[in-house]
């Protein structure tokens, strides 16, 4: 057969992606060595990038080498639901519509973006396989799957079971657009020009000390004032109490070593409920917090004068009164790093919220040690550097998010808020039957939860063994 | 893969050989699978964890839509097709950080495409009345020569695939098929099917066979599409993403063809340099006279006068040791081997004599600016590595070329 005279790829390619389907089933009970990549999983939030293409056609490179070579070579292909990324693009095509979420209902939202990824998955298991990447289709599986879950559900069980998750009131950052709480890394730091405002603080008996802010707004929290105990200039004012402005709620004076005597004035003022330093400073000294912000950012009735006003509307508002009462001493331009929200852009608050936490500590040692012993290996190497120092610095991670797209949380609140953590609804009442020796009603938290694991590891449909090497 | 049963899939391919990954997830999701693989599973997820570059335009800045520089794949393919994305993307996957894209990289894929195209339709063509069976004649060098060739092209595709040097394994492919296949055996094969012996024809013929044979399971997973659609015109029964990925075989490896190629391209590529120099008409065929050591010399002149002819328009050729040139006679070198070419008669001596002198002067001037570049502390610190490897590349080009020119000056007086 002689070829055409002319290489025209889109039409080879065309007709032959179609038929490549069913050729790269694999067989586990195969006697060839087993090679075996599970893909990234692509976002169903829309198409295909360049990003994608690149590491899909590494992946196929390996796949396709090791297929011929001999091994049984098996790449598992997926898509992500995405939580938070998904649910932000579908709360955008309503908005387009003139609606929202919550006009729909959790339900009503939830098919919504089934119908989204209906279109999206499908296009995006259409543009890997015309990129000519040579996944196992009949291996396909999506990060909502039945099977998934069911894996999903048993993580977050045994987990809890084993005290390495648990539920409380911790400083999480707050996407006041999502309306959702994030992990550190969902939060992207930006350096942001702002403004250092000082504000003076009068002193209960005459006198006052000046605080130096870059969120005025917050000081609607503020519980204490904090200087460094060898700081010369203030030590004295150490146990006296200043007066919030605006608010007159008494704040105690501290001493704190965590205070930078360089950085503004050297005085602290300290919002136990908005800022991590000062939570940490706050719990030392007895100092209750104080949350000043709604969920969607606004103030809350902790605001006084400023309730319900947003925050730039209250920050401005509050600047103005304090000018008005002579207690803003000046205001600087300050470049400093805004942390926001990796999805939508907003600016993120720190905030203390009962959300549900992973231990980080017992789960990071030894995958640290998978590392230094070579368990896993980084390629190139200078990766293993930066994977390691991460781990070693890394927080209690917060899973739960107040989203309507994702996995639930499969954990039920009696009555009284005593909690039930189980694989489903029926094990959740027979515990609390239990618990109570009644029968009670049981409400289901309705937050999801993020994971990393079993991710696409989880269970598969039952399947025979079949070869798919076409003889 | 089905936990929490402990299902044949999980037994078998648990933990995965690799993770390929973009470095924005790796504590997303990367730190997260190997804490609960080691966690619920005893294991980590996955042996090695490949992390490829990112994506940055021609400037080395991040694409995306709102700079307008982003190389979309659905656009790409029904511009370039999607071997042509899968190539130049393999073809820049270095360890780096950043992987730079630009349009001029996928037309550059584009035309390989094209030569393997083009390629494979020439040796199928060529072996259509291939008999298994006709006798066939020793093999040539050229035979031996590319053997080995692609032997260690086979070797080092391997060895730089296993070790994620997608770009290093791409390139020698390339190489291989564009600069050693294409430019040299495949030019030299038309000697001996155009030729009236029909046993060096079929001895030809196999090997133009066996190579395109080899070549494109070797090509395969870089440009799927492309080599299975040949594969097919050639009758194969199976799909060619299930035949064998060529091993190499050390008999194969031939140091003295390699040697003796080698000789001839470096002979030719002088005698086609000193033809350009001396604005020599490409149809004119040239006496060549090759002076210095005997055994070399008689090489070229008793092994390739054939190959000197069709490549190099080499009319006659021969060995006299004591060869002293006379006026008009340009000059090359090759390793030892002097190389003369009588043009009398051929060009306007003089005339392009000035012309040298003048090319000279224009050439002295931007070899020195390149090396005032190359001095600079600044720009060695500062740009970006590949820029000063190219302006590197660049100085020593013109460099070689000034040697040729002030040659052509000496050997004229």
């Amino acid at each position: 057969m002689d070829l055409p005279t002319r290489y025209d790829p889109t039409d080879v390619e065309e007709r032959l992606w179609h038929t490549w389907d069913e050729l790269w089933r694999c067989d586990p009970e195969s006697a060839r060595p087993a090679f075996s990549i599970v893909i990234p999983p692509p976002n169903i939030t829309g198409r295909l990038h360049h990003g994608h293409a690149l590491n899909n056609t590494l992946q196929d490179i390996l796949i396709r080498y090791k297929r011929m070579d001999g091994s049984e070579a098996c790449w598992f292909p997926g898509t992500d639901h995405a939580g938070i990324a998904t649910q932000n693009v579908v709360e955008r095509e309503l908005v387009k519509e003139g609606t929202d979420r919550r006009a729909l209902g959790r339900q009503g939202f939830e098919q919504r973006v089934w119908e989204w990824k209906e279109r999206y998955g499908t296009e995006i298991v259409q543009q890997l396989k015309r990129l000519g990447c040579s996944c196992d289709w009949s291996r396909m599986r999506f990060t909502l799957d039945e099977g998934l879950s069911q894996a999903v559900r048993t993580a977050f069980v045994t987990l809890y079971r084993e005290g390495l998750i648990y539920r409380g009131d911790y400083m999480i950052n707050w996407c006041p657009r999502c309306e959702t709480a994030l992990s550190d890394i969902e939060v992207e730091h930006e350096e942001v020009d702002g403004k250092l405002y000082h504000i003076r603080y009068p002193l209960e008996g005459g006198g006052h000390v000046v605080v130096a802010t870059t969120r005025p707004e917050t000081m609607l929290g503020d519980t204490g004032v904090a200087v460094h105990p060898d700081d010369a200039r203030y030590q004295s004012y150490i146990g006296k109490t200043a007066i919030l402005p605006v608010l007159g709620r008494r704040l105690p004076i501290v001493g704190a070593d965590e205070v930078d005597p360089e950085f503004g004035t050297g005085v602290l003022k300290i919002t136990p409920a908005h800022d991590p330093l000062d939570a940490e400073i706050g719990r030392r000294h007895g100092l209750p917090a104080v949350n000043v912000l709604n969920k969607d950012g606004t103030i809350n009735a902790q605001g006084g004068p400023f309730a319900d006003m947003d925050r730039e509307t209250a920050r401005r508002a509050l600047v103005a009164r304090l000018e008005e009462e002579g207690l803003l001493e000046n205001v600087e331009p300050y470049r400093h790093g805004v942390g926001h929200c990796q999805r939508c852009g907003v600016a993120v608050e720190p905030l203390v919220s009962t959300q549900w936490f992973v231990h980080m500590k017992p789960l990071a040692e030894p995958a640290m040690q998978a590392v230094r012993e070579g368990q896993v290996e980084f390629i190139p190497p200078r990766w293993s550097k930066v994977y390691l120092d991460w781990l070693e610095g890394i927080r209690d991670w917060c899973i739960s998010r107040q989203l309507w797209w994702g996995h639930r949380i499969p954990a039920w609140y009696g009555p009284d808020g005593e909690v039930f953590v189980a694989m489903d609804d029926q094990e959740a009442h027979a515990q609390a039957l239990e618990y109570y020796g009644r029968q009670v009603e049981l409400r289901q938290d309705e937050d999801v939860w993020t994971h990393g694991f079993p991710h696409l590891y989880g269970r598969f449909p039952s399947w025979a063994g079949r070869s798919g090497r076409r003889t | 893969m089905g936990w929490p049963e402990r299902t044949a899939d999980l037994n078998r391919f648990y933990p995965t050989s690799v993770l390929v990954t973009g470095f924005d997830i790796l504590f997303f999701w990367v730190a997260r699978m190997v804490m609960m693989g080691l966690h619920f599973v005893g294991e980590a997820p996955f042996r090695q964890v490949f992390v490829n570059p990112l994506i940055v335009d021609e400037d080395g800045r991040k694409m995306s839509k709102s700079k307008a520089n982003v190389i979309d794949p659905l656009e790409v393919k029904e511009t370039h097709g999607m071997d042509a994305l899968r190539f130049t993307l393999a073809r820049s996957a270095t360890k780096g950080q950043a992987l730079r894209l630009s349009i001029g990289e996928l037309d550059e894929a584009r035309n390989f495409l094209n030569k393997v195209w083009n390629m494979a339709r020439f040796v199928l063509t060529s072996t259509h009345d291939l008999d298994p069976d006709a006798p066939a004649a020793t093999p040539a060098w050229e035979d031996r020569w590319i053997r080995s060739r692609l032997d260690r092209t086979v070797r080092r595709v391997r060895e730089e695939l296993e070790r994620y040097n997608f770009h290093l394994a791409a390139d020698a492919v390339y190489r291989f098929t564009w600069h050693e296949f294409c430019d040299w055996y495949l030019e030299l094969a038309k000697l001996r099917l155009y030729g009236d012996e029909p046993e060096a024809k079929a001895t030809c013929q196999r090997v133009l066979r066996e190579t395109l044979e080899e070549l494109l399971p070797l090509l395969h997973p870089f440009i799927p599409f492309i080599t299975e659609e040949i594969w097919r015109h050639m009758g194969g029964d199976e799909v060619l993403a299930y035949q064998r990925f060529p091993t190499p075989s050390a008999d194969r490896i031939d140091e003295q063809a390699e040697a003796r190629l080698g000789l001839l391209q470096a002979a030719i590529g002088e005698i086609r340099a000193l033809r350009t120099d001396l604005r020599v008409p490409a149809a004119a065929e040239l006496e060549l006279i090759i002076a210095g050591p005997e055994g070399q010399a008689r090489q070229l002149v008793d092994e390739f006068s054939a190959a000197l002819g069709r490549l190099a328009k080499i009319a006659k050729a021969r060995y006299q040791a004591d060869y002293v040139p006379g006026g008009a006679t340009a000059k090359g070198v090759v390793g030892e081997l002097s190389l003369y070419l009588p043009v009398e008669g051929v060009v306007d001596w003089k005339e392009e004599l000035e012309r040298i002198r003048r090319e000279l002067s224009k050439l002295d001037k931007e070899l020195d600016s390149l090396e005032s570049r190359l001095a600079n502390e600044h720009f060695r610190n500062r740009a970006p590595e590949d820029v000063v490897a190219k302006t590197e590349a660049q100085a020593e080009d013109l460099r070689s070329q000034r040697r040729r020119l002030v040659r052509h000056l000496e050997s004229s007086t």
